[in-house]
């Protein structure tokens, strides 16, 4: 036994010293491939698991699937539905938000097939425009649905129909249709945290100097200039801030710009995103890993999911981004966890490009064993916390060496994207805190910027190094008084 | 006939390659009138006298020793039918012994030239079929590719050319992209294959550049555009993933992703006679190149596109040209179709109704009403599945008939329900009842229209 012990650990060590980072992810967390049916262009745009344990995929194509883990057996449950991108499974039902409305499926006689396409809301502007995507439906846990809208990019057929493009709608239960927040660009993600908040992801682009996450908020514009249109229409949430000044910084425009909010993180270009959708939080209770109630980002053009840890300073999330796992076969664009706590994801890159080498798919990652990561990174006053998920070589988290700090902010502008700017690097003073965490004392944090970390020294107490070594904190808000110090790590 | 058949394959499978062909043997394939070429000697010649029968032969022609003669991927009955042809024709032909062949030497050229890659392959100036056995690398059907299809690809920079996975199966004898070919590549055993592989890219300076570096940004659907016949054409002489090009066959572009470095692939586009002197494959980048000045190791978006159309060609559509044209249209075969989309007349919010009796509605759901009624072909699908840039689509039949019914007034769309036979009926809330609204067909030139107003039932049939 103890022989079969050190070879494994011996094989590990191995495989982590000599293997790029995908190749060590997949010891981790591996990646299955779902086949798919034959003959149908799999695009799979929304999951949904349902309560028996099956999984509902959306096609872009426009119809809605439901695959059963068991036998692996897919079988059509709606048809003819208008490019559908999301879906969700609540109060007994299927909801899908379609170009122009969301529907609600049901199946009332039991064949498995959907007979009622009832609308459930509908309301915003078609043009006809390609880029007209309707994302969703999210249901928060009081029954609230929202949805997103793409705004207009492009040739419209019907040039005065953008009502509402670029904003967030939510209707209550019993109630209609209202926008909520306004000021996205193409934002294919929608999801809750564990406490029911609800947060988009957005595209680079005009506006977005890289991809965000924000909170979303009634009155909040989160900055693509194309939604202040429909400030004019009744319900708007926020007034139209007038003409906008060049030359702010994203942190200055937060400042000047009355209803502008900083995204609770920015994802930095091409080091971590290029294009962030499907969100969804780690709810498996320890299932899937070490990362309980963070938030999975997927990725399009790198083919990956990101990992997000958020906390409220001030009352507003800010937080930290780290790579979680790569090398999909395709653009990711959603996520759902299924009863075992593994979590599927669907895939299509039409449109665009991805890495990988297909154009659709679904696949799932589990989890198999715990990675050596940086658990979290919280704010402190004077510098940052980081707990890792294993017990951490002292040695190496005592030395000041084990790490690297640059802070960096991006320009508030309409260009399509933006570089990094004002960049500076900080030092570095580390205390252990205990087996798990490490304080660090950093030399003048900057409000408002991203600090990137590079904890390329830090060794887990067996000796291994990070399985991924960076992560970028976007410090919207340096917190003011030191919080009681708490232990949090898993074992 | 068996005689016969021995004699056809030993002359076309690649036996002549290294053996001489059999003195007064005609190919069925060379016009009677054309006087053989006479051929110099590459290899040993046959002596049968060592083997016991004709079975022995047989044996050993299907499993040479590797230090003997080369494996030639024989089947049983291949094998069988040449040492029935050559056994007794060479009988009493002394054998001579000669020493094994060093299978191992270090250096690539002499290794090439011991294993008898150069008594097919040029390389690099070196070697190739002489002229009179050229006539011997043969088609299993008239194929119109001309000598660059038919005889083996020159070596010539193909470290540089395939990638290293694609080099070991061709050198393994699996890798072959020319199925029409009679002739065949031998089999060299698995050592040797990564070997050859291994030397031949650090020779030529292969597998330098990334896929990523240069066709990071191609996206499929582009390079779908500019393989069909609204593009560059591609697939006028290519095979795609199994299916026949519009002219002739030339080579199946589905192993592209597979087989080429993404270098060579790219610069291959820019300038195909540089690295295949004498090619059909035409320049079609080369003007753009030229005119923009750009240097042959910038990315080309084009080259790019195409690349990653073919990278997931077997999920992707095929371009048009090829594409059975009528593989978007949705056909109503058994029951109704229900589509959604954009539509001309319905607005954007259609929902298109396809009946399998060949009469088609669209119910437009912003103003809640039955607007156009059609007959023949339902609908093409490709615009909104495909395209970047959704047009409406078009009701695709004949007798198109704007309806507009019921008259236009403040209503409130619910959704629609489908019956046990896919009919749907649309409901909606119009001045303050709840309507349901079914059209269905009455035989192949009629639709009865029922609408259910709070349970006061009206039918009408619309004929046009």
């Amino acid at each position: 036994m103890v022989v079969y012990h050190y070879i494994k650990r011996l094989l590990l060590i191995c495989a982590l010293l000599a293997g790029n980072t995908w190749a060590n992810e997949s010891l981790f967390y591996p990646v299955d491939t779902i086949e798919l049916p034959e003959d149908v262009q799999f695009e799979v745009s929304g999951l949904a698991t349902l309560p028996d344990g099956r999984i509902a995929a959306a096609i872009r194509k426009g119809e809605v699937w439901i695959y059963s883990p068991e036998d692996h057996h897919f079988h059509p449950f709606a048809t003819g539905l208008h490019e559908p991108l999301g879906l969700a499974y609540h109060d007994g039902d299927l909801y899908t938000c379609q170009r122009s409305e969301v529907t609600r499926l049901r199946d009332t006689n039991e064949d498995g097939t959907a007979d009622e396409y009832l609308t459930y809301a509908r309301g915003w502007g078609v043009s006809g425009n390609y880029h007209e995507y309707a994302y969703g439906p999210v249901f928060d846990p009081k029954g609230n649905m929202y949805i997103t809208l793409n705004c207009s990019i492009g040739k419209k057929v019907l040039p005065r129909a953008t009502e509402w493009r670029g904003w967030s709608m939510m209707k209550p239960p019993g109630g209609i249709l209202r926008p909520v927040s306004g000021g996205m660009r193409s934002p294919i993600g929608l999801g809750l945290n564990h406490l029911g908040d609800i947060f988009g992801t957005d595209h680079q682009g005009n506006w977005f100097p890289t991809c965000p996450l924000y909170h979303i908020e009634p009155g909040v514009y989160h900055g693509h200039a194309d939604a202040l249109q429909s400030c004019s229409l009744p319900g708007a949430t926020f007034q139209h801030p007038g003409k906008i000044k060049t030359g702010m910084t994203v942190g200055e425009a937060a400042e000047n710009i009355a209803p502008y909010r900083l995204p609770a993180v920015w994802f930095p270009y091409k080091k971590t995103a290029m294009g962030t959708t499907g969100i969804i939080c780690d709810t498996t209770g320890g299932k899937f890993g070490p990362f309980t109630n963070q938030l999975f980002v997927g990725e399009f053009t790198l083919a990956r999911i990101n990992r997000v840890f958020l906390e409220k300073i001030a009352g507003a999330y800010q937080g930290a981004v780290f790579p979680f796992r790569s090398n999909f076969q395709c653009g990711v664009l959603c996520m759902t966890f299924d009863k075992r706590g593994s979590m599927y994801v669907g895939q299509s890159n039409r449109g665009w490009n991805s890495l990988g080498n297909r154009s659709f798919g679904l696949q799932r990652v589990w989890h198999q064993r715990k990675p050596f990561d940086i658990q979290r990174m919280e704010a402190r006053p004077d510098g940052f916390t980081l707990t890792f998920t294993q017990p951490v070589a002292l040695d190496s988290a005592r030395d000041p060496a084990s790490y690297a700090l640059t802070s960096y902010t991006y320009a508030f502008s309409s260009a399509y994207g933006g570089d990094e700017i004002h960049l500076q690097s900080h030092t570095i003073k580390p205390t252990v805190l205990d087996s798990h965490t490490v304080h660090l004392q950093v030399s003048a944090l900057r409000a408002t910027y991203v600090h990137e970390l590079q904890a390329n020294g830090i060794r887990s107490k067996d000796g291994f190094p990070l399985l991924h070594p960076t992560a970028y904190y976007t410090l919207n808000r340096i917190p003011n008084e030191r919080p009681n110090h708490q232990q949090h790590h898993d074992e | 006939m068996a005689d016969e058949s021995g004699a056809v394959l030993y002359h076309s499978l690649g036996c002549v390659a290294c053996h001489d062909p059999i003195d007064g043997y005609h190919p069925p394939w060379v016009d009677p009138n054309i006087e053989m070429p006479s051929i110099k000697k590459f290899g040993p010649t046959i002596s049968t006298a060592r083997f016991k029968d004709e079975l022995e032969l047989s044996n050993y022609l299907q499993n040479p020793p590797p230090s003997k003669m080369l494996n030639m991927g024989l089947s049983a009955s291949e094998a069988r039918s040449i040492a029935k042809y050559l056994y007794p024709r060479f009988k009493d032909q002394p054998s001579i012994k000669r020493a094994a062949i060093d299978q191992n030497n270090p250096d690539l050229d002499v290794r090439l030239t011991v294993l008898g890659c150069l008594n097919c392959h040029t390389r690099n100036q070196k070697g190739g079929p002489d002229s009179g056995r050229l006539i011997y690398f043969t088609t299993t059907s008239p194929t119109d590719l001309g000598e660059e299809g038919k005889i083996p690809p020159s070596l010539t920079g193909v470290g540089k050319k395939l990638k290293p996975g694609a080099l070991k199966r061709i050198i393994n004898g699996r890798g072959s992209v020319r199925p029409y070919m009679a002739t065949r590549m031998p089999r060299y055993s698995e050592k040797q294959a990564a070997w050859l592989a291994d030397a031949l890219i650090e020779k030529d300076d292969g597998m330098k550049v990334k896929e990523g570096d240069i066709f990071f940004h191609g996206r499929n659907m582009y390079g779908r555009k500019l393989m069909g016949t609204d593009g560059k054409g591609c697939i006028t002489c290519h095979n795609l993933n199994g299916e026949r090009s519009l002219g002739i066959p030339a080579l199946d572009l589905a192993t592209t992703h597979e087989r080429l470095q993404p270098q060579w692939f790219q610069d291959y586009l820019l300038n195909p006679q540089s690295l295949r002197p004498g090619t059909r494959m035409p320049s079609l980048f080369e003007s753009i190149r030229k005119a923009t000045g750009r240097k042959a190791s910038t990315p080309y978006p084009d080259i790019a596109h195409i690349w990653n159309y073919l990278k997931e060609i077997d999920q992707s559509p095929l371009p048009s040209g090829m594409a059975d044209q009528q593989s978007f249209r949705l056909v109503p075969e058994d029951r109704p179709i229900v589509f959604r989309t954009f539509m001309q007349f319905a607005g954007m919010e259609a929902i298109a109704v396809g009946f399998p009796e060949g009469i088609h509605a669209a119910f437009d759901v912003t103003n809640c009403r039955w607007s156009i009624i059609w007959k023949g072909p339902f609908l093409d699908a490709e615009s909104t599945w495909i395209d970047r840039f959704n047009p409406p689509a078009k009701p695709l039949g004949h007798a198109v008939k704007e309806l507009h019914l019921p008259a236009p007034s403040n209503a409130e769309f619910m959704g629609y329900t489908i019956d046990d036979f896919g009919t749907p009926t649309f409901m909606y809330n119009r001045m303050g009842k709840s309507i349901r609204d079914t059209l269905r067909p009455i035989g192949v030139d009629r639709f009865e229209r029922t609408t259910d107003s709070s349970h006061a039932i009206t039918r009408e049939v619309i004929r046009w």
